[in-house]
């Protein structure tokens, strides 16, 4: 810290630099939620192809049997991702295997409660990215099916959130944006569609309620857990901003 | 980044084991600063969402071969994200993109922008541009991306000395492009000591 006070002495100034810096990724080069969204389920889904592929190969080899070992693990490789393919080109909203996925989503949850609140959210997520694709390729079937998805899952995400401050807070917040991305896309919809897209805000718009409900209830705002977090000032900007070094003294 | 060093070893271990959730979190950890990085090299908010996605793809495919121990994490998905960017400019054969900060288009400001004074932004562009290529990386390293001194060094495969000379330079020169500095003098090719160190 003494340290850099000596820089701050040599070069009065750098906090409004820094200050300025930040503004201008935070304008001009942070990502938008829903090419964020896009890009998640993209890298988590290769994650986990290759951990289903990666189970395939570790399968030990035996000694004299290998060929037909070496023959039968390519066949169940060939086989499960064959059936990978059609699970996946199945597991789309509106899809025979739609449920199927969101089932096993649910169970594969992680038993630690923070973890699974931000999985939670995470799904809540990646059911708003999948009422936008069903949108943008002017399907209603999968549309009312994401749709349907996304308000269980904020259902779901409410009544485990419990009273936790941070978890809480992650939960509203994200919500919030997702009323305005549902609005929007209720905007450019015809009613018919935009009629299902509406019980979806009405459902986000109630969690938000409930979690301020039960905010009110525990007395206070949010407040960050010790040991979540090795700097404090990460919390303060919206949006999870990386800290600049040097932001302050 | 908001996970301390034992929460961060510890995804990592995990992923490098094949657990996808974990490799979930590394993303969430790190796609914004990524994202920041590349973008500040890359045109078209396309490729930059391209990138950071090959980014982190790329990643997937070399966590196996990462040491825990050795060179921090973020060091070295900077570095994947460094070489990935390079080659992105190589094949399209569009060296321009790596000068973006200074034709970055202004028509595609967003809502914040008109409180944040398009002026300002653009004051700040040039002001990146007017860099040499080096102290640019060591901005976008430190200040966006929020990498530490070690890490930046890792990323730009250099000593974490030279970086702070880079870093140190870099900001006298945009504080005076910025006019920021009309009351001190840059001192000689010194380090910032301690500047930014987490």
């Amino acid at each position: 810290m003494g340290q850099e006070q000596d820089v701050h002495d040599d070069h009065p100034g750098t906090d409004e630099l820094a200050g300025r810096l930040d503004a201008y990724a935070s304008a001009r080069l942070a990502p938008d939620r829903a090419a964020v969204a896009r890009i998640r389920v993209a890298v988590v889904e290769e994650a986990r192809m290759r951990a289903l592929e990666s189970a395939i190969g570790a399968a030990p080899h035996r000694h004299g049997a290998r060929p037909r070992r070496f023959a039968a693990l390519l066949l169940a490789a060939g086989l499960t991702l064959a059936m990978a393919a059609v699970v996946a080109a199945g597991s789309g909203p509106g899809g025979p295997l739609y449920g199927a996925r969101i089932w096993l989503e649910a169970v594969t949850l992680p038993a630690n409660a923070d973890d699974r609140a931000l999985e939670r959210v995470r799904q809540i997520e990646e059911r708003l990215v999948d009422a936008e694709r069903a949108a943008a390729a002017g399907d209603p079937v999968a549309l009312a099916a994401a749709i349907e998805a996304y308000r269980d899952a904020v259902g779901d995400a409410v009544a485990e959130v419990g009273t936790d401050a941070d978890r809480l807070a992650r939960l509203e917040e994200a919500l919030g944006h997702h009323v305005a991305v549902l609005a929007a896309l209720s905007a450019r919809l015809p009613d018919a569609a935009a009629q299902g897209i509406d019980q979806a805000i009405e459902a986000s718009q109630k969690a938000v309620e409930k979690i301020g409900q039960t905010k009110h209830e525990q007395g206070g705002e949010a407040t960050p857990k010790p040991g979540r977090t090795t700097d404090p000032a990460a919390t303060e900007r919206p949006g999870h901003t990386p800290r600049g070094p040097s932001a302050s003294p | 980044m908001r996970l301390d060093d034992g929460a961060l070893e510890r995804l990592v271990l995990e992923a490098r084991g094949g657990d996808p959730w974990a490799f979930g979190r590394l993303f969430d950890e790190y796609h914004e600063p990524v994202y920041r990085f590349i973008a500040n090299r890359v045109n078209r908010p396309a490729d930059a969402e391209d990138l950071t996605q090959l980014v982190f793809v790329k990643a997937l495919e070399a966590l196996p071969r990462y040491e825990v121990r050795g060179v921090p994490f973020g060091g070295w998905l900077f570095r994947l994200a460094r070489n990935t960017i390079i080659d992105h400019a190589r094949t399209r054969h569009d060296h321009a993109e790596l000068d973006a900060a200074a034709d970055r288009a202004t028509d595609d400001a967003g809502p914040d922008e008109v409180t944040l004074l398009r002026q300002d932004l653009d004051a700040v562009a040039r002001a990146l541009a007017d860099l040499t290529d080096e102290q640019r990386e060591a901005i976008e390293l430190r200040f966006f991306a929020g990498l530490s001194a070690r890490e930046a060094a890792e990323a730009m495969g250099k000593q974490e000395g030279t970086v702070r000379g880079l870093q140190f330079r870099a900001i006298a020169s945009l504080r005076r492009s910025l006019g920021l500095d009309l009351d001190a003098e840059p001192m000689p090719n010194e380090p910032a000591p301690g500047l930014g160190d987490r």
